[in-house]
């Protein structure tokens, strides 16, 4: 899953040196005290990211090749790679459309009272920790015994599937992704619209502009890059999702993360165990450009604070 | 007749009534400060005069036209707020000439007003500059400028100088001052610091509790405050604790003859109220003579004049007067003096 | 007495309000709905409760619930005694680190976890080989996975205190910087540790990927399970763990209160 990142402005001023001491001494045994850290960070997140990322390169005898690469670019690997971006670009622009029409419902309460408090815990929980629970979710509302394929045949005589059992397949991804996708958007974007100062507004109108005015002229260009970044964030996160996809779709891989899956379940030949690693260092690159780009964005963002 | 005419207005918010009851008449050209401690109600009035809050009774009228319902955005009034109110997207020049586009003036129009009122507010080479690349002072001109570009019938300043430091708050209020005065723009300024408007206004409105206190020149706000709230909130003032008796009041051993507490009960804690440049102060060098009596703690150099706070005999309760700095130094502190208070010039209050 | 109306823009807006919250809601809260009705279903169109009961007589289910729980605590903890004197630490002694600290907490972000999960499957044959093979050793990965949330989350606390100040008051006065980190540091960014914990808990809660691929029990993977046998439990489970979780954030909302600033009047 992916959460927002905010780029702090600015590292250290002063070096603090211990007070009697020359600073080279100092120091040493000041980084004594973060190696634990960086050492655990380093065997349980960086060592296995090596391991992928390098792994692609290899082939079943760790010798160097591009093969695997070169393997991704058809056939069934490059149609998933096309399916995940399909997926992550369509639900990051609902949920940026509608999550930023939520956000701005939402912000313009009070920002104590009750109904903000219960839907940014409800975001949370539907944005971050929703995975299996939310796949479920799904199926009791329009799996085949669910609550609303029920109600639609019983009192409307509409058969839901009568084409294709497409919750799970791209349709049904992309709707019940759309249940994370819009929360993700109002955790995102809600400090956004909490940052347009209401004296913004006010001059507006003390100078002769309505709401339209205002829109246009102030509060849209504002929120213009905080929009942007959000919606890079939405296809970053959807583009990581498993969970979600794995409890809903056990058969077939239509999405690359479950193409992860079937080599790591041994569903795949032998010998093309590094292929999956290759899928792994795709996914990698194209999460790492989106979450590049946004970064880049929040840093100019926050100059107008 | 006034030029801004606010007409017993009234507001609450929830419980308690932010105003109760405010009647204001701004003639043309005059600046009225709205001066109070937070909470009073000036803010809520001047925000009713924008058109940002409703009144719940009453009436804002300007030349003679009934406003009240008017909504904000067609009220034709120039307002700056304490902070944050430029666009952030926006340079100097595009702030100022905002509403100029509004109502639609042509380029040629607008670049030269902007640099009209660049000029105007001291910052001729700031028009490029985004509110991020200027420092708290130079927003808050460019803020008048765009308030003012529009030329508005009132100007409505909110306590526009709070969130400056010191140095540049006195800078600004003079510039303020000029610029309202060439301009003769109609202006309601409010703010909680009361050197400021007693140093800018034409007249000061004194507000407590959603209340007028008084509203007067500055000169006799100070000088002959009608209650002791203004007495205490502008200017520094002595409050001496004392009881009733018979009309005049008891501080420990020493009664001061007057009648100012006339209509207070006899017996009952009475304020004295009396400002540290009414006193006078003598040498006492043991000869009884019927006066205050105290000794010198200790002595503030404040430039101009001295600062004396003194002990009163008989009691733990201190007492500052002032001194031109020149006499002040034949006070040293353990100096035993004499006060004696200018008839007229204090004011006595229950307690 | 002028009463004046609401202008036009406010009742508009307003009724665009209203009627996205409305659509919204109802869009969110439909699935809530079907979870519940869903899992009350008894044969015969009867309503039964038997779906939740019987979640206490799953006796997997009841375990992997305790797991999760037992790994929810251990990773919040190894998560604080790694981050916390580290982020202290590097504001005030070692500022350069700041940016590579910041980079390697946030990094997770960028790393989905199915593929981290390729890289672990090596690693955690060591782990388990030294430590034996319970679930509980997923406590290690969970630590770095709770990294990005844990860390804005510690990091907006240590930049509302003035630590350089405290520290340095406290040194002068004699503290180890032991007793400045456990005695000043960590009773003042109380609030903001409740919430990293409250986060970590809640993701350790949620997680499935690496946990099913690793192939441990926890909760997650055994609600996938039983999803595959008795669509009734596992929908009831479901519904209980967004409830829960949702419960959890929002006491979350009440726990990271501004400290009103309370000037009094001399």
């Amino acid at each position: 899953m992916v959460a927002p990142v905010t780029t702090s402005a600015g590292g250290g001023a002063a070096k603090a040196a211990a007070p009697g001491r020359g600073p080279a001494r100092g120091n040493v045994l000041a980084w004594l005290v973060v190696v634990p850290f960086l050492a655990y960070v380093g065997v349980f997140l960086v060592y296995p990211t090596v391991l992928v990322l390098a792994g692609a390169f290899q082939d079943s005898n760790g010798a160097f090749t591009l093969s695997n690469l070169t393997d991704l670019m058809k056939g069934v690997y490059l149609q998933a790679f096309w399916r995940s971006i399909e997926l992550s670009a369509i639900t990051a622009l609902l949920g940026a459309i509608f999550g930023a029409l939520l956000s701005w419902a939402v912000a313009s309460g009070r920002p104590e009272g009750l109904l903000r408090r219960v839907v940014v815990a409800a975001a949370g929980v539907l944005a971050q920790f929703g995975g299996v629970p939310l796949a479920f979710a799904f199926l009791a509302t329009v799996g085949f015994q669910g609550f609303v394929t029920k109600f639609l045949q019983d009192s409307l005589g509409v058969n839901l599937f009568s084409g294709s059992a497409w919750i799970f397949e791209l349709p049904g991804l992309t709707l019940v992704y759309t249940f994370f996708q819009i929360p993700l958007m109002v955790i995102v974007f809600l400090p956004a619209l909490d940052g347009l100062r209401p004296q913004w507004r006010e001059a507006t109108e003390s100078l002769g502009g309505g709401t339209w005015t205002y829109w246009r002229h102030v509060g849209g260009p504002i929120l213009f890059s905080p929009f942007l970044g959000a919606l890079l964030l939405l296809f970053a996160n959807a583009f990581s999702a498993y969970a979600t996809a794995a409890a809903l779709v056990s058969q077939g891989s239509p999405i690359v993360p479950l193409q992860i899956r079937g080599f790591l379940t041994g569903e795949v030949l032998l010998g093309q165990e590094n292929l999956g690693k290759a899928l792994g260092l795709g996914m990698v690159v194209v999460v790492g450009i989106a979450m590049g780009l946004y970064a880049l964005i929040q840093r100019r963002v926050s100059k107008w604070q | 007749m006034g030029y801004l005419e606010l007409k017993g207005l009234r507001k609450s918010f929830g419980g308690a009534p932010a105003l109760d009851g405010l009647d204001l008449d701004l003639t043309e050209g005059e600046l009225v400060s709205l001066l109070g401690p937070s909470g009073c109600g000036k803010t809520t009035a001047l925000r009713i005069v924008a058109g940002f809050e409703t009144a719940d009774t009453g009436h804002v009228v300007v030349a003679g036209k009934d406003i009240t319902s008017v909504p904000a955005n067609r009220r034709d009034m120039g307002m700056v707020f304490q902070a944050y109110s430029l666009f952030p997207n926006m340079t100097a020049a595009q702030n100022i000439e905002f509403g100029l586009r509004l109502r639609k003036a042509s380029g040629s129009e607008r670049g030269k007003r902007v640099d009209e009122l660049l000029e105007l507010v001291g910052l001729g080479e700031f028009g490029g500059r985004f509110p991020h690349q200027m420092s708290g002072g130079q927003q808050q001109r460019v803020a008048l400028a765009r308030a003012l570009a529009i030329q508005p019938r009132v100007l409505l300043l909110d306590e526009p100088l709070s969130a400056l430091d010191a140095k540049v708050r006195v800078n600004l209020r003079d510039e303020i001052r000029r610029i309202q005065t060439e301009l003769g723009m109609t202006t309601l300024f409010v703010t909680h610091d009361q050197e400021e408007a007693l140093a800018v206004s034409d007249r000061v409105g004194v507000m407590s509790q959603g209340k007028l206190e008084q509203l007067d020149t500055p000169a006799v706000v100070y000088r002959e405050p009608a209650s002791a709230f203004v007495a205490q909130f502008v200017g520094v003032t002595n409050a001496v604790l004392g009881k009733a008796e018979s009309g005049a009041v008891r501080l420990g051993t020493f009664t001061l003859p007057t009648d100012a507490a006339a209509d207070l009960a006899d017996g009952s804690d009475v304020k004295l109220i009396v400002r540290p440049e009414d006193i006078g102060i003598v040498e006492h060098k043991g000869e009884s003579n019927g006066s205050l009596l105290g000794s010198v703690l200790t002595q503030s150099f404040l430039g101009p004049v001295t600062r004396l706070v003194i002990r009163l005999d008989g009691d733990e309760q201190t007492i500052r007067v002032d001194q031109p700095s020149n006499i002040a130094a034949a006070y040293p502190p353990g100096t035993a003096v004499a006060l004696d208070f200018a008839a007229s010039r204090f004011m006595v209050v229950q307690a | 007495m002028a009463v004046t109306a609401k202008p036009p823009r406010k009742v508009a807006g307003t009724v665009l309000r209203v009627v996205v919250l409305v659509v919204l809601g109802f869009y969110f809260i439909l699935p809530l709905v079907a979870m519940g009705e869903f899992s009350t279903r008894g044969i015969n169109n009867t309503r039964s409760l038997d779906s939740w009961t019987g979640i206490f007589e799953d006796p997997d289910l009841v375990d992997s619930i305790v797991t999760s729980v037992e790994l929810a605590v251990l990773s919040s903890v190894l998560m604080l005694v790694l981050l916390v004197p580290t982020m202290a630490w590097i504001r005030l002694r070692l500022p350069r680190m700041r940016r590579v600290v910041e980079f390697l907490c946030l990094l997770p972000l960028t790393i989905p976890a199915i593929v981290l999960v390729v890289g672990m499957a090596p690693l955690y044959a060591w782990v388990n080989y030294f430590l034996g093979d319970s679930p509980l050793t997923l406590t290690f990965v969970y630590a770095v996975l709770v990294l990005p949330f844990a860390y804005r989350a510690i990091d907006a606390g240590l930049a509302a205190i003035d630590l350089k100040t405290l520290a340095e008051a406290a040194r002068s006065l004699g503290a180890s910087w032991g007793t400045v980190l456990w005695r000043i540091v960590v009773p003042n960014i109380r609030t903001a540790l409740i919430g990293a914990s409250l986060l970590s808990v809640a993701l350790v809660l949620g997680e499935f990927t690496i946990a099913s691929l690793l192939n441990f029990e926890t909760l997650q993977v055994q609600v996938n399970l039983i999803g595959k046998r008795n669509a009734g439990l596992s929908i009831a489970v479901s519904l209980a763990c967004l409830v829960f979780a949702f419960v959890l954030l929002f006491l979350l909302s009440y726990v990271g209160q501004r400290r009103r600033v309370t000037v009094v009047e001399d």
